[in-house]
């Protein structure tokens, strides 16, 4: 099966997801393995959190290096119709170093790495500290159900994630044959998905597409908890193809939501100026970054 | 003090204008007036005041116009910006530097208010010269100097305005009963008011109670220091109609007297060039005009009046045709308009037999077509004006000097040749007797439609007049309240000196005109839309104009708003 992928490459290949060793066994949740439309009338009350990173300066002092970046993670709530920007947690981080780094306005914090400091090590580290930091604001969150961006890590209950891209394959030849007849609001029944020690319940579902897209297309994969799955996956029926991105406006459409979009744009902005952070550290840190 | 924003620091702040971000659950409205407090260390504190002249909203950061649906859907979160632009009105001290961005932003209210809006300068050795003059937005009275008004600094008013909205000449009379009742002007009691009912019979109830007036309206006066009265000392005076001695009006009944100038008034007051508007049309009738007037007032030296006496009109069958009597010693007495127009044809063109000459004395030399024309114009005029100029009857003219404070002038009626006569030859007057310092008072003349007494293109002997008074009148104590629907038709020196200038609903096209440059573009899209008994003011002190309401009128404007005194008294009065 060859696609074109939907999105712009700089997106997809800017990291890859992290999930854990994929299960070898194959075990459904609901039977029979067929497409599924059934979903949730009304939304409860809907936490979206997110985070961004940036990159704003790799540090050399002859041997070692400490990469400066900031983390920006939030939150918007869904609440009675209208979409609210909740909590901003923003962190910039010395990645790599003993001693913070204070210049001038923007203070970075040391964020030590264990084992060898090579620039990919570096900029993991300052992506494990994001998916951290998400998971500790998400834990804060009261009531409702959280939806995250990417694989679920936390032991919440009523939580949803979900994976825009798929590098990973969980299903077998015959199963995966039926995420082509899924039309756009159908999900497949869930089957059961073991990470890290942890198990959760996972389904593909496929989004609203407009325009001209090859058969596979407009696929999303989310997670659940185990425990009370059901409810989550007739919520992500009514929840994701509505608030599906269109093409014109996200290059990541339509897997990147709605409100994720409206938040990491906020978060982009709470970041400051990339400009002014750059100047800044140019005028401590000797010119050049 | 009300904390409403602060300084926005993505747009520039500059010491005249700055934005101010509006802070959650704040108001900010256009008009309303605020203050910033700076500092500088080698300064200390300086405040900015200011209005707001540009209020808006919209979702910060959104990249495209249909993500507004997705923030209505509640798919987005959107962040909403409330923004206004401030002007600033005074920055005390004067230290023209930005305020910083970030700085807050307060309502300014009461004495912030005051100085925002200068009433702390409008004060003489005497006390107060704060006219009110309206209602700003946020209830608070706007004020004008009274010695921009009253021609101490400056003088003059000029309204602009499209019909029908209510607004020229329900303002000019607000304006008056601010004039004539508020304690700022001490000398109230001496001033005088000329009002020339130019439409309808609008005027002709000014000392009615309006029956329509409600409480709140009383109130809004009360708060002003003014009395929710009609005028109290109104004469009313309306041509008379063409046939008879009565005044020529519809709905008023009792109370008006009619005017009209006797031949001998006429003659002597010299105000033959009045019935000449277009005299630039004809140069050499200038001339002539001015010939023939000097002329008459030489003949009417001594006559009593009202009809004229001439000695030597020999063309005695024309006069018997004419029903013209002679008296014992062979003198003739013109009784009429028309004889006088036939005598002054005999004079400038000899005997209606044969090719006769005029009489030299009288035609200064003029050529025989220039002669012709000024008896043909002459001879025209006869219809529209014989009834306001007679011979039959003692002259009655107003004047506004004499007797009640506010004299209502009808011209709705009469032909443009009549009014302009009209307004010509007393404005003359009342302009000729300040300048003689016959009267100490002041005196207030309004004015529609300036357009025609003082159209930008063309020469009249009106528009001298007008321009006289606007450009020296202040200094006489002669104040023009001068109105039109299009500012850009008048002649510019009339409309430059009035020291307030003030707007009602405009024409979207007259708008655009330069006549209006010195209002800010929000103001003059504003004036599209202006409701009624609301205008813009403009006053020298105040860098800003400012938006005014003004209340309904507490005198009637037309006969059904007339509150009827049904009292037994006054029935009394009406039945014996």
């Amino acid at each position: 099966m060859w696609r074109v992928l939907a999105w712009d490459p700089a997106y997809a290949l800017e990291s890859p997801p992290l999930e854990g060793e994929v299960q070898a066994a194959f075990r459904p949740l609901e039977e029979p393995w067929a497409p599924i439309g059934e979903k949730a009338a009304s939304w409860p009350l809907l936490h979206f959190v997110d985070g961004r990173e940036r990159v704003e300066a790799l540090l050399s002092d002859g041997q070692r290096l400490v990469l400066l970046g900031s983390l920006a993670v939030g939150a918007v709530a869904w609440r009675e119709g209208r979409m609210r920007l909740g909590e901003v947690w923003v962190r910039r981080y010395a990645v790599g170093a003993e001693e913070a780094f204070c210049l001038g306005a923007l203070s970075y914090e040391p964020l030590p790495l264990e084992g060898p400091a090579d620039p990919q090590a570096l900029l993991k580290g300052l992506q494990e500290e994001r998916a951290r930091l998400e998971a500790e604001l998400a834990r804060g969150l009261q009531g409702g159900v959280v939806v995250v961006d990417g694989p679920l890590r936390m032991a919440r209950p009523r939580s949803l994630g979900y994976i825009k891209a798929h590098w990973a394959r969980y299903l077998p030849e015959k199963e995966q044959g039926l995420l082509r007849e899924l039309k756009p609001g159908e999900r497949t029944p869930a089957f059961l998905l073991r990470r890290g020690g942890r198990e959760v319940a996972s389904w593909y579902l496929r989004l609203p597409l407009s325009g001209a897209y090859p058969p596979g297309a407009g696929l999303l994969r989310v997670e659940a908890p185990l425990e009370g799955f059901q409810e989550m996956a007739e919520l992500s029926l009514s929840l994701f193809p509505a608030l599906a991105s269109h093409p014109a406006k996200d290059p990541r459409a339509p897997q990147n939501l709605l409100p994720t979009g409206g938040l990491e744009r906020e978060l982009g902005r709470r970041m400051g100026s990339r400009e002014v952070v750059g100047r800044q550290i140019a005028r401590f840190l000797g010119g050049g970054a | 003090m009300k904390r409403v924003g602060v300084v926005l620091g993505s747009r520039e702040a500059t010491p005249l204008e700055f934005w101010v971000g509006v802070e959650e659950g704040a108001l900010l409205r256009l008009d309303d007036l605020v203050v910033v407090r700076a500092f500088h260390h080698s300064l200390g504190e300086v405040r900015f005041f200011g209005a707001v002249d540009h209020v808006a909203k919209l979702h910060e950061g959104q990249s495209f116009d249909t993500d507004t649906f997705l923030a209505a859907e509640g798919k987005i979160p959107y962040s909403l910006a409330y923004v206004a632009h401030v002007s600033v009105t005074r920055i005390l001290p004067e230290e023209y530097f930005p305020p910083d961005p970030g700085s807050e932003v307060f309502l300014a209210e009461e004495g912030e208010l005051e100085l925002a809006l200068y009433y702390d300068a409008m004060r003489n050795q005497r006390g107060s010269t704060k006219l009110p003059v309206g209602l700003l937005q946020n209830g608070a009275i706007a004020y004008v100097n009274l010695e921009f008004l009253n021609g101490v600094k400056g003088g003059h008013v000029n309204i602009s305005g499209i019909s029908g909205v209510a607004a020229k000449t329900s303002y000019a009379t607000f304006l008056l009963k601010s004039l004539l009742e508020s304690p700022a002007a001490e000398d109230a009691h001496q001033a005088k008011v000329l009002l020339f009912n130019v439409k309808g019979e609008d005027l002709f109830f000014l000392d009615k109670p309006n029956l329509r007036l409600k409480g709140e309206d009383r109130a809004l006066y009360e708060k002003m220091g003014l009395s929710p009265e009609p005028f109290k000392s109104v004469a009313f005076l309306a041509p008379p109609k063409k046939e008879g001695f009565l005044p020529d009006i519809d709905t008023r009944l009792e109370g008006v007297s009619v005017y009209h100038w006797d031949l001998a008034q006429f003659a002597q007051r010299g105000l033959l060039p009045f019935l000449f508007a277009d005299r630039g049309a004809m140069t050499n009738l200038g001339f002539l005009v001015l010939q023939v007037t000097e002329r008459l007032r030489r003949l009417a030296e001594g006559q009593k009046g009202p009809h004229l006496e001439v000695e030597d009109w020999k063309d005695g069958a024309l006069a018997l045709e004419e029903g013209i009597a002679f008296d014992e010693v062979g003198r003739v007495r013109l009784k009429t308009f028309g004889h006088l127009v036939r005598y002054l044809e005999y004079k400038l063109l000899g005997p209606e037999e044969g090719e006769g000459e005029g009489d030299r004395r009288w035609t200064g030399r003029q050529a025989r077509a220039t002669l012709e024309a000024f008896v043909r114009r002459l001879r025209s005029s006869v219809e529209n004006v014989a009834h306001l100029i007679r011979g039959d009857r003692k002259g009655n003219p107003p004047d506004p000097l004499q007797g009640a404070q506010v004299h209502v002038v009808d011209l709705a009626k009469l032909h443009p040749q009549a009014q302009m006569f009209v307004v010509g030859a007393l404005l003359k007057e009342v302009f000729e007797k300040k300048e003689r310092g016959a009267y100490r008072g002041r005196i207030f003349i309004v004015l529609d439609e300036l357009n025609k007494y003082a159209p930008r293109d063309e020469e009249s002997p009106i528009k001298d007049v007008l321009l006289d008074i606007a450009e020296r009148g202040r200094s006489l104590g002669v104040i023009l309240i001068g109105a039109q629907q299009t500012a850009s038709e008048v002649e510019r020196r009339v409309v430059a000196n009035a020291a307030i200038r003030v707007v009602g609903r405009l024409d979207a096209a007259e708008a655009e005109r330069p006549e209006y440059r010195y209002l800010p573009t929000s103001f003059r899209q504003r004036a599209l839309i202006l409701p009624q008994g609301a205008v813009i003011l403009h006053q020298p002190e105040l860098p800003v104009p400012l938006f005014l309401r003004f209340p309904f009128p507490a005198w009637a404007t037309k006969r059904e708003e007339v509150l009827e005194d049904n009292s037994a008294e006054a029935l009394r009065r009406e039945l014996f």
